[in-house]
């Protein structure tokens, strides 16, 4: 991830006051798009179109509450890192394929997993209990406990 | 010579099944007045199903900028996801008619 999009992401944070309650609530931050559901399959668990007049993102409705909101926060994630092609896919399992993946799975992490929350991991709460109370799926702590790590502040 | 060759093409390129009302035949006359071909061809076996030619191709082509990207989603998904598509790009067609863009 760039540092552009990293400072995009805590500059949202910041705004929106995201991580001031838990579990995170992106709402403020959706509101600036269209958020739809659609009965997707489990294969395709969201996308995001972005045109000059609207920004819209499609959420798999037959997910799970932490799924969906993995979901959106990973199309947050490639609308907040201008990525090219302007439509966007979340697909289930495909994360690390590619780079552009991997960046909107991390901005997925960073927005809803507060380095607050990473910082009891182990020593508090295992990743379950972390995943529960943040209502988003447990592999998204771990990226985000790995993330901390790699940086040196956990 | 050429009139008879071009009348005789014509009756070629004719389809053969029932000709649709306002194509290819005098519309005004519609199904009130059902030309003997029309009577003749509804009596007769099946022929081939009559489509009528597709005034667009089956592929918007402001589509297809976007179809690649999801070539790989299962067909149902494409489905969703290009419907959705084609409203936006549909409003921004109607917008910018409304406000007289080029």
């Amino acid at each position: 991830m760039d540092l552009s999009t990293r400072d995009t992401i805590e500059f949202l944070i910041r705004r929106y006051e995201l991580h001031d309650r838990l579990p995170v609530d992106l709402g403020g931050l959706l509101d600036r798009f269209t958020v739809r559901r659609y009965p997707l399959t489990p294969r395709t668990l969201g996308f995001a179109i972005v045109r000059p007049r609207e920004i819209h993102i499609g959420i798999n409705a037959t997910l799970s509450r932490p799924w969906q909101r993995l979901a959106e926060a990973h199309e947050v994630g490639h609308i907040i890192a201008y990525h090219p092609h302007r439509l966007y896919t979340c697909k289930a399992n495909q994360w690390f394929q590619d780079d552009l993946e991997h960046t909107a799975q991390l901005a997925a992490a960073l927005l809803l997993v507060p380095l607050a929350a990473v910082r009891t991991y182990q020593a508090e709460f295992t990743a379950g209990q972390l995943a529960d109370l943040l209502q988003v799926p447990t592999s998204l702590v771990d990226l985000r406990w790995t993330h901390a790590k790699l940086e040196g502040v956990v | 010579m050429i009139g008879t060759w071009l009348r005789h093409w014509r009756e070629r390129r004719r389809p053969r099944g029932p000709t649709p009302p306002g194509r290819g035949t005098d519309s005004a006359r519609g199904a009130e007045r059902a030309p003997d071909g029309w009577t003749a061809a509804s009596t007769a076996p099946a022929g081939p199903a009559w489509h009528w030619p597709s005034p667009v191709p089956a592929v918007d082509p402001r589509l297809e900028v976007y179809l690649h990207q999801i070539a790989d989603l299962p067909e149902s998904d494409r489905a969703i996801i290009m419907t959705v598509v084609r409203q936006i790009l549909d409003e921004e067609s109607a917008y910018a008619q409304r406000i007289g863009a080029p």
